[in-house]
């Protein structure tokens, strides 16, 4: 890779955690009342869906780790570290996956990656609470999953139409 | 043009899928519950019948974590002393299954039915 290469990348990259990282804040002080915790829309993932489709799935993978651990350490704690941590790998293998196996569309692949986000932070919240009576919280995080993944998806193939590949 | 078609037909499918799914999962009936568990990390911290009219002060090693109420068939966290505050914002729960989670704080409030062992106890 060339010195102008490696370059741009470094600055492209640093852009979209910034973006991603500025998403999270934004839905930290929005906060959501819906009564169901772990209930967010998750445009964070616009960022990383966006990379991986333009970049590869390293750098996503990078700028998701990246942003998890920042957005943790600037307004989280270790309790998001953990959820998110948990939420943020399980989604990405299977966004990762559905991307390579080009069955659905970037907004499929969001919605399927939001759900499965939801998911493992319910798994974790079980193993860690020491109770299976938190998946009556399910039902709620699968509609709001499925929902706001769309939005977020819709968001990130916009995008990826209309923002030059060369940028 | 036509793989486009393709890939949108089959996103709206799998949203069309996972919303019936939630939909039915989240309207299904719920049973009357019967005994109110507070746990901690796992561990039962105090237990109470649906029906009576408790403020529990919820403590862990001295330290004050936060304040349940039960009255009037119905649960919800008065106070909280985590970041968040998700677990007072949530409001009441009232059914068998329920629960309230305050996550930082390791705090699970549960209604359970009678005379049922919630995994782990002691």
């Amino acid at each position: 890779m060339s010195k102008k290469n490696s370059a741009s990348t470094v600055a492209r990259l640093s852009v979209l955690l910034c973006l991603a990282l500025i998403m999270s804040y934004v839905e930290h002080i929005a906060a959501f009342d819906v009564g169901v915790p772990g209930v967010k829309v998750g445009f964070a993932n616009i960022a990383v869906l966006f990379v991986l489709y333009r970049m590869g799935w390293k750098y996503a993978l990078g700028i998701n780790l990246c942003r998890v651990f920042l957005s943790a350490l600037l307004f989280g704690n270790i309790t998001s570290l953990i959820y998110g941590g948990c939420g943020a790998l399980c989604s990405f293998a299977l966004m990762y996956l559905l991307y390579g196996k080009n069955l659905f569309g970037v907004m499929g692949v969001s919605v399927a990656g939001a759900v499965c986000h939801n998911m493992a932070q319910l798994c974790a919240a079980a193993a860690l609470m020491g109770s299976a009576y938190v998946f009556s919280y399910a039902p709620v995080l699968l509609i709001a999953g499925t929902v706001f993944g769309a939005v977020t998806g819709l968001i990130c193939a916009v995008m990826l139409k209309k923002i030059p590949k060369n940028l | 043009m036509k793989t486009e078609k393709k890939y949108l037909f089959r996103d709206v499918l799998l949203i069309t899928v996972l919303l019936a799914a939630g939909l039915t999962l989240l309207l299904l009936p719920k049973e009357a519950g019967a005994r109110v568990e507070v746990r901690i990390d796992g561990k039962l911290y105090c237990s109470y019948g649906l029906d009576a009219d408790k403020r529990i002060d919820i403590e862990k090693d001295g330290i004050f974590l936060g304040r349940a109420v039960i009255e009037q068939g119905k649960v919800y966290m008065e106070s909280a002393e985590c970041d968040g505050g998700d677990c007072v914002r949530q409001g009441c729960i009232s059914r068998k299954g329920q629960c309230i989670l305050c996550l930082p704080q390791g705090i699970g409030i549960y209604i359970v039915g009678q005379g049922e062992l919630d995994g782990v106890t002691g």
